[in-house]
């Protein structure tokens, strides 16, 4: 053993015996992930191993008329081609609400939403068998914006409507609250989109064992859950599925949900062969999920003295054409919208709406990104309004112990945002630094 | 399978060879960073490469007499280190440095830039206010012409199926001359510009002698802002003058929106980066 | 369908002499990964963007998802598992554990090949230098902060040994 594994060993066991809090920590994996020799899901090949490719829709809405999967059939060196008809379960998942189906089934919802699958002897031949699978859609009109979609007669993602849901928080009466605001803000946001990009794309392999027990090893945040989808749809019970986590090249909440585990292994069970399924980084930006796109509207009031009174918001997310963590992520933002700080009346209502965009989901933050994006501009405008330095004016308003949060809840431990902004005084002051809006922001009032 | 065949060319005559007698099927590969992005989305687009950039005499960067001369296999690391350059054409290093990142300028090549003939090239706006000359060689021997009419449109050059753009020349810039290339991308590395602006610039008895204007990704293909230029002759420079030179070359350019900027946005860029090359240009002499 | 060439690929892949029997027309990342089985070799985005699949070509770093795998035949390939081992790390290698620059690890082998190019052309490289040369490469996880500090502090390593 070298000196320096002496070291980084030691460090480890350190770690490992006393707890990482308050010390410089070693990863575990580091030395296998420094050399090259950390196996991700892509790394691993198995003999006589299948390699699959997924058919993405060419439409961002429209019906399915057809598939024809029978020339791709018939190249040389491919063992399955595979649609919805195909599959031997349910062909639905969702880590919340199982609203989205595996293969495309009567109609896409979105643009890259997979057709079929394709499982071949290289990835070349199965790239070639995609291009002979032939499609016929019939559009239908898209629907690109959640307000638009919530819309009467909007086109409908999903036949029960387009809302997934509408979450109301109320406190106090924002009417009371906003006739004791000397100072008013209003505005209206709009946060993107954003990719995890997480550098390893998705990525699995699967193969069925003699005894008819599957093994899935995935790039994945959630074996656990995975477990229980894949079983779902191949109807086979969990007890009988082995999933394996491989080192998973982050994730970032975009491999919360399943991403390639019932595809890899849906062509595992068709060709009872090892497969495994890699995507390239444009199925990955097409096929999975996003942070949500936000539209805020949003009015906050406070006294001359500077004392927050209320806040009205509505929050439209566009979680795409389906739920994955979308409910979740939106729901949470009608919460936090009003940031850190004690709002006596407060009103919130977030919309969680379907669309024919790509599908949003987890991502670290989890709706609290926007919803800061939010309420620190809010912050400002108001600290501005009143001539207040910003830190002062969001102290006098942070939540402390004993005060109420928006859905009610008292707070009475764990509030660290007066320390915090008072770390974040100190800090500015020591290094001699003053907030300033952009000078050709300065002037502009609504 | 991208491809079907791949030939390394030991020299020129080699490469026009295989170039002559395979018709339309072969194209020429160097550093290969736009070639293989076009073959990973069509494999078998193409079914034999010829693969240059082996070939010594495609690679050097010298001077002889007044002229500078580069191969068009140099690859922007060659151009990004080259002291020569540095002294003699420092725009081109600049833009070098820009290219990518360091494994792009590791493979990317100057000819290749040339003859991808994207609007948002980085060499191309400093070959054009460098004046600088192809050079050709194929089947019926050499020719050489001017890059603005090399460059014939949108991703269209002047070469027959078998010639090969054999170097780049252009008259050293000497003292009382300074160059600067400026690129505004969405970010500094792996970008491709938005706009970018070259510019070449002869100061005498304190005013403008010479100065070369071009810009990049504001038309389909590089525009030489003649009207900022007339602008500038026998001028004193100063910041004002280059400012006025920013909006005449506002006035020059047709850009247009696409997923990267709108065409106001260029528009408005164009003028900005043209009085900053103009100022750094004046620093360097 | 079946239209494939083959070819021998001759070429000194970390240090060794290697002789093989392939399918032809692939990307180099494609021969060092399914033919040499040299996985530390990623893929994170095949279009040049990302840096992941970066490794030296006769001393250089370059993007083996760019590079046709004919172009080094006859040339010396490094990977990341030429660089060193669990036995034997490359001052980089240590120094990007002991800084924590490794997360996931996906960005990590091609990091570790552009500082090591760096560092053979430059050994005592500035932060601008260092950040210039890793700039090809895109890291999800650590803010690259603690990659820069683990390549000045291989830089240091190298210099006092």
């Amino acid at each position: 053993m070298s000196e320096f594994q002496k070291t980084i060993s030691q460090a480890v066991r350190i770690s490992q015996s006393t707890g990482p809090v308050g010390q410089s920590v070693v990863r575990e994996d580091a030395v296998v992930k420094a050399t090259g020799r950390a196996v991700y899901a892509a790394d691993i090949t198995r003999p006589d191993m299948l390699y699959g490719k997924v058919l993405l829709s060419t439409e961002a809405h429209a019906l399915i008329k057809n598939i024809d999967t029978s020339a791709a059939k018939n190249i040389p060196g491919v063992h399955a081609v595979l649609t919805a008809r195909d599959i031997p379960g349910e062909n639905v998942y969702g880590i919340a609400v199982a609203d989205q189906q595996v293969l495309a089934e009567k109609k896409v919802r979105f643009f890259g939403e997979p057709v079929a699958l394709v499982a071949a002897e290289t990835p070349e031949i199965a790239e070639a068998a995609l291009k002979e699978i032939k499609v016929a859609y019939e559009p239908l009109e898209g629907v690109f914006n959640p307000i638009d979609a919530l819309k009467e007669g909007a086109p409908k993602v999903h036949e029960a409507g387009n809302l997934l849901l509408h979450t109301r928080v109320r406190k106090g009466d924002y009417r009371i609250g906003f006739e004791q605001a000397d100072v008013i803000v209003e505005n209206l946001f709009r946060t993107h989109g954003q990719d995890h990009s997480p550098l390893e794309p998705e990525s699995g392999v699967a193969w069925f064992d003699g005894d008819g027990i599957l093994n899935i090893y995935s790039s994945s945040q959630y074996i656990f859950r995975d477990r229980k989808q894949v079983g779902r749809v191949l109807n086979i019970p969990i007890n009988r599925i082995h999933s394996v986590n491989t080192t998973v090249g982050g994730g970032f909440g975009r491999k919360d949900d399943v991403t390639v585990e019932i595809l890899v292994s849906l062509l595992a069970w068709a060709t009872q062969k090892p497969v495994k399924l890699v995507y390239t980084r444009h199925e990955s930006m097409l096929t999975q999920t996003h942070r949500h796109p936000t539209i805020v509207r949003i009015r906050s009031g406070a006294t001359a003295s500077g004392k927050l009174t209320a806040l009205e918001a509505v929050v439209y997310g566009d979680t795409g054409a389906y739920a994955s963590l979308g409910i979740y992520v939106i729901k949470k933002m009608a919460l936090h919208i009003g940031g850190p700080y004690y709002y006596p009346h407060y009103k919130a209502d977030s919309f969680s709406v379907y669309t024919n965009n790509p599908i949003a989901g987890a991502f670290r933050g989890f709706g609290i990104l926007q919803a800061a994006t939010v309420h620190e501009v809010q912050m400002d405008e108001l600290a501005r309004r009143l001539g207040m330095d910003p830190i002062e004016f969001r102290l006098q308003n942070c939540l402390r112990e004993g005060l109420t949060f928006s859905t009610g809840q008292v707070m009475d431990q764990a509030c660290g945002i007066a320390a915090t902004l008072e770390e974040l005084r100190e800090y500015v002051k020591r290094h001699g630094l003053q907030f300033k809006k952009h000078p050709e922001h300065q002037e502009v009032e609504r | 399978m991208l491809y079907k065949k791949y030939y390394v060319a030991q020299n020129i005559e080699d490469a026009v060879q295989i170039l002559a007698g395979s018709k339309d099927s072969a194209r020429l590969i160097a550093g290969g960073t736009d070639l293989l992005l076009q073959l990973n989305a069509q494999p078998g687009l193409v079914s034999t490469l010829v693969d240059i950039s082996s070939v010594g005499a495609l690679r050097e960067i010298s001077q002889q007499d007044g002229k500078i001369h580069i191969g068009a296999a140099a690859t922007y690391a060659q151009i990004r280190q080259s002291e020569l350059l540095a002294r003699k054409a420092f725009l081109l290093v600049e833009a070098s440095r820009q290219i990518g990142a360091n494994q792009i300028q590791n493979m990317g090549t100057i000819g290749g830039n040339v003859a991808n003939a994207s609007p948002a090239g980085d060499m191309l706006p400093c070959l054009y206010a460098l004046d600088a000359w192809v050079n050709l060689h194929g089947a019926e021997g050499s020719r050489s012409l001017p890059i603005s009419d090399f460059i014939k449109g949108y991703r269209q050059i002047d070469r027959k199926p078998d010639e090969i753009i054999v170097s780049f020349s252009f008259n050293a810039l000497e003292s009382e001359s300074g160059s600067a290339f400026v690129k505004f991308g969405a970010r500094k590395a792996q970008a491709i510009s938005i706009v970018n602006a070259a510019a070449v610039l002869t100061v005498q008895q304190g005013k403008v002698k010479v100065a070369r204007l071009a810009l990049g990704s504001v038309a389909p293909t590089v525009v030489r802002s003649r009207s900022a230029e007339a602008l500038l002759q026998n001028q004193q420079p100063s910041a004002e003058l280059f400012q006025q030179a920013g909006e005449r070359a506002r006035g020059d350019i047709q850009p247009i929106d696409d997923i990267r900027a709108s065409a106001a946005f260029r528009r408005h860029i164009a003028g900005v980066i043209t009085s900053r090359a103009l100022s750094k240009a004046l620093e360097r002499i | 369908m079946d239209d494939t060439n083959y070819i021998t690929m001759e070429l000194t892949v970390n240090g060794r002499r290697v002789s093989k029997h392939c399918r032809s027309g692939r990307r180099l990342i494609d021969f060092l990964r399914d033919d040499l089985n040299l996985m530390g070799v990623k893929e994170g985005c095949g279009e040049g963007e990302c840096g992941s699949c970066t490794v030296l070509l006769d001393g250089k770093a370059v993007l083996s998802c760019l590079t046709p795998m004919e172009k080094a035949i006859g040339h010396e390939v490094i990977t990341i598992e030429g660089i060193g081992s669990a036995n034997r790390l490359h001052p980089l290698q240590e120094a990007i554990i002991e800084e924590g620059g490794i997360q996931c690890g996906f960005c990590t082998p091609g990091m570790i090949m552009s500082g090591v190019e760096l560092l053979a052309r430059n050994p005592h490289p500035d932060r601008a230098e260092i950040i210039a040369a890793i700039s090809g490469n895109l890291c999800r996880c650590t803010g690259y902060q603690k990659i820069v500090r683990s390549i000045e502090q291989a830089a240091q390593k190298m210099s006092s040994s």
